[in-house]
């Protein structure tokens, strides 16, 4: 497999001056090393502050690294040239949640889909508006019409937009953030079916991020498992939802409900206390507070990723 | 069972600009003591609406027109404001989905609990502080004793819910409406909410009315189940039976759209089509378009309950008018 | 736009107070396109025979000291006044729109400095300021304009500014960004279109503080100079006369604090009309 995207130690840190002098660091993404090959769909998965959508925005150089490197195609994004980065910004698309702020909300779909193209140069302005039209037929929404304004349209059909808006460049590449958590279930089921079949049509290559693992799982080829700026559990799908080892990972596992009523008492399963504050991660492994098998060294000493079984890394001091 | 509270005919209106848009149209539906009932449904099926209905915390430009509203054998819909108020958040509380919103942020929790509590116990503050401890004490909150002298913001989303949900029992309701509590909070706290809940409502007797678009939760949570669609009840059964027998075809398609129950590679189910204008519904079953049962017949007229099995109903044409015809008595219509 | 305007008119119908402040405005307005056919003198007419003539049926404001009609020369000053408006709002807007635009995107120092440059500017108090200002000048209409656009451009950096802050988080922004997209681009493509709506409150409530404004300017001689039927210039030579010619200040004062108001009401509004939130149901 061939290798797309590296990321080296990737750190994003954020720095809170307060009123009185205090400084707070957030450490939204803490040490990150990931490889995404060319191809797949890497499923990112965790809980809210833990870094994963940050981690999207450094990826298309939205955001600087704190430290670390990005690597694409083997060039250093961080150090890239002005006219090699407008040239890669083509290559690297994104998607976002909200189907509703992620368009502008003055612009015609015409608009929003032909400002990629006129960024870029690209095409006379009846060949944009052909290549808006076709896109649009690629993401099932095909309009006769562009002259209709955002508000206009329900929410799978703005997120059918957004996507259209992505693929108008012909990337290579696209960051999904939380595609479908606005959606509703009839309509997340339909968007997920559009990105699979874009994925396989334009040979797109995807890091999918979620909170939400049984749409990551329905999804990604490969999941890596963020808490607290840190990668703490990933490997290929099939690994880590039949052997699911960081016990945050399990937590993540056993708290998805399942739409079929327990037979018995009703009992639901889930992880003890509240997800820590990020300004003040606890030390060693950040998951020890809420752990149910810490031990005293969790306390101390941070885990590093290991290997257990060919591609499937897990953090954590219990695993030998 | 005596219901303790019992909705017939709800009918709720929203007076826009753009028209009359029917948000309810004929809900009934009984909520029996001790029971949680699961409201189901997605964005727009009117669940929230027949939430607010209830509580008669419907704003301008909504109205409910017709209907009545039993709690207790009392149409809540014919009290005064006064005497509503008396009842909300006494004999009958709801929970939101943003607890940050309900809760004032410059007051300290310890002021904002005692207050509700005050009014609705007629005690003292320091009478009404030492219920709060003991409220937040039941629903499991840590250092209870410090969260008191807190504010809001200095409280994560499921702590904000316990402490909503320790205001909202601290009166002893006999129904609790909850809605969409979980749906703002990560994955692992709304586990500890749902687990609250569920205890709270077996140790305590209470009703809950639990609203929400995941299928998931209700059915782990819920002992009956109640599906809606633009504005109309489509089917409500137990649980049980409603996941393992679903019978409309929207009741269907729902579940067959998740996610968790695909295996990677596969193509998702999808339920064509959206949701039709409720400001011009059509004449007949409003889940026509989309339906992949439908016959002619089902364009004549909105469906009525049918009952399917033991507390299974359906609000279905084709179903009843199959079934009928198997029982020997042809065609209804 | 086009299905917006019908709501936007219903909002407008269903507030009274934005309904009359509108009222006002459109007066106002057609009142100055159609001076000449509705005014019943030439306002520049002296009649001496006439002059300082209470209201009457041929003079319903009465007349000056050299008899011009009063109501005449009040129909003519909605003109200027207008033109005071207009122009102060394109004059302060255009800059302060730019600066609050440029200043919020790019963030840091180069806002730091400008913003604390429109800080001093609205440390002063307004009228002192456009006084000091239009003294410097020379007392004239168009320098009177210039120096009440000046003290109005903070006013419209600052909104644009906040709305800039938080536009500029917005994920369309950001998909631009990660597309290529320039910061002129985003500036002019994204930003202020989505700053307009604001704006234009803001607009018509600074209209009627710069008529305000440039009426006191005028009052005290600074601004437009006798003849010109300046509202604020009929009200300083009227106030001379104000005991025994009661008339002669009131009509024009009236006029001042007729459009002023229906601007403000008309502003207030239209905020709450192009709120997003009311707008939504």
């Amino acid at each position: 497999m061939e290798e797309l995207i590296r990321l080296e130690n990737v750190k994003k840190y954020f720095v809170k001056k307060s009123v009185l002098g205090g400084k707070k660091v957030l450490k939204a993404v803490d040490g990150v090393n990931l490889r995404i090959e060319r191809g797949e769909t890497l499923g990112l998965v965790g809980e809210s502050g833990c870094g994963k959508s940050t981690l999207g925005q450094v990826l298309l150089n939205l955001l600087p690294p704190t430290d670390g490197t990005i690597y694409y195609e083997g060039k250093d994004l961080t150090k890239i040239p002005k006219n090699e980065e407008q040239k890669l910004r083509r290559k690297i698309q994104i998607v976002f949640q909200d189907p509703y702020s992620s368009l502008d909300p003055r612009m015609t779909v015409g608009a929003i889909l032909t400002s990629p193209l006129k960024i870029h140069n690209i095409g006379t302005k009846k060949e944009r508006i052909e290549k808006a039209k076709e896109t649009l037929a690629k993401v099932g929404l095909p309009l006769p019409r562009l002259d209709r304004f955002p508000h206009e349209f329900s929410g799978g059909q703005r997120q059918r937009i957004g996507i259209a808006r992505a693929l108008i460049l012909d990337p290579e590449f696209i960051v999904l953030d939380e595609p479908t958590s606005a959606l509703d279930v009839s309509v997340q089921a339909q968007i997920l079916n559009l990105i699979r079949k874009l994925r396989e049509e334009l040979n797109l290559t995807y890091l999918f991020i979620s909170h939400d693992l049984s749409v990551i799982k329905y999804l990604s080829t490969r999941i890596a498992v963020m808490y607290l700026g840190r990668i703490v559990e990933i490997g290929k799908t099939e690994d880590i939802v039949k052997n699911p080892i960081h016990p945050y990972t399990k937590a993540l596992f056993s708290s998805i409900l399942p739409p079929h009523p327990p037979d018995g008492e009703k009992k639901i399963t889930t992880l003890e206390g509240d997800v820590p504050n990020p300004t003040n991660p606890p030390s060693g492994c950040r998951f020890h507070t809420r752990c149910p098998y810490a031990k005293p060294i969790c306390r101390e000493v941070e885990p590093k990723l290991k290997t257990v079984q060919g591609e499937h890394k897990v953090a954590c001091h219990l695993v030998i | 069972m005596e219901e303790l509270l019992k909705v017939e005919g709800l009918h709720t209106y929203f007076h826009t600009y753009r028209g009359v848009l029917k948000a309810l149209t004929g809900v009934s539906f009984s909520l029996y003591p001790g029971e949680i009932l699961g409201l189901v449904g997605e964005t727009g099926c009117g669940k929230s609406v027949t939430a607010r209905s209830i509580m008669r915390l419907i704003k301008e430009p909504g109205k409910i027109e017709e209907g009545k509203i039993l709690y207790r054998g009392k149409d809540l819909l014919s009290l005064s404001e006064e005497e509503m108020r008396t009842i909300r958040g006494k004999d009958i509380s709801m929970i939101f989905q943003e607890p940050m919103t309900s809760l004032n942020p410059v007051l300290k929790i310890g002021t904002l609990m005692s207050e509700v509590i005050m009014v609705h116990k007629k005690v003292n503050k320091n009478r009404a502080l030492n219920i709060a401890k003991k409220m937040l004490k039941e629903v499991k909150m840590p250092d209870p004793e410090g969260v008191l002298n807190k504010y809001p913001f200095e409280l994560s989303g499921g702590m904000r819910q316990r402490v909503m949900i320790a205001m909202a029992l601290s009166s002893d309701p006999e129904i609790l409406i909850a809605d969409e509590p979980t749906t703002a909070l990560d994955v692992t706290i709304q586990g500890q909410i749902l687990r609250l809940i569920i205890d709270l409502s077996q140790k305590r007797g209470t009703a809950v009315l639990l609203i929400t678009h995941d299928l998931g939760v209700v059915a782990n949570v819920a002992d009956r189940v109640i599906v809606m669609y633009a504005g109309n009840i489509v089917e409500e059964g137990r649980v049980k039976s409603i996941f393992t027998n679903p019978s409309h075809p929207y009741t269907k398609g729902l579940l067959r759209s998740l996610p968790s129950l695909a295996k990677e590679g596969e193509e998702l189910p999808t339920i064509p089509g959206t949701l039709p204008n409720l400001i011009y519904p059509p004449k007949g079953c409003l889940f026509y378009d989309r339906c992949d049962i439908r016959e002619e017949y089902c364009k004549e007229g909105r469906p009525e309950r049918f009952h399917l099995g033991e507390e299974h109903y359906v609000w279905c044409h084709k179903i009843k008018n199959e079934k009928m015809e198997r029982l020997g008595y042809g065609r209804t219509d | 736009m086009k299905k917006k305007m019908p709501l936007t008119l219903y909002l407008i119908l269903k507030s009274p107070l934005t309904l009359f402040g509108a009222v006002l405005v459109i007066l106002l307005i057609l009142m100055a396109i159609f001076a000449p056919l509705i005014a019943p003198y030439n306002p520049n007419r002296i009649s001496l025979r006439e002059k300082l003539a209470p209201p009457s049926l041929k003079h319903p404001f009465g007349t000056d000291e050299v008899g011009r009609d009063l109501l005449s020369r009040v129909i003519y000053g909605s003109r200027i006044s207008l033109q005071v408006g207009i122009v102060v709002v394109l004059l302060a807007g255009i800059p302060g729109i730019l600066i609050g635009a440029f200043s919020g995107y790019y963030g840091g120092q180069f806002d730091n400095i400008i913003m604390r440059l429109m800080d001093i500017v609205m440390a002063f108090p307004p009228l002192v300021l456009a006084l000091s200002i239009a003294a410097a000048l020379g007392p004239s209409l168009v320098n009177s304009m210039m120096a009440v656009a000046f003290i109005m451009i903070p006013k419209f950096s600052r909104l644009v500014r906040g709305e800039t802050l938080s536009l500029k988080e917005k994920p369309f922004v950001l998909a631009t960004r990660a597309q290529g997209g320039k910061p002129l681009y985003i500036i002019f493509r994204h930003i202020i279109p989505n700053s307009l709506s604001s704006v234009i409150v803001l607009a018509s409530l600074v209209m009627g503080d710069a008529i305000l404004v440039a009426a006191s300017l005028s009052f005290i001689g600074l601004g437009a100079q006798p003849p010109t039927p300046e509202w604020g210039a009929l009200v300083s030579v009227g106030r001379k006369y104000i005991l025994d010619q009661w008339w002669y200040a009131t009509f024009p004062g009236l006029f001042i604090f007729l459009a002023v108001m229906g601007f403000n009401l008309f502003g207030d509004g239209l905020r709450d009309i192009l709120d997003p939130k009311i707008r939504g149901r």
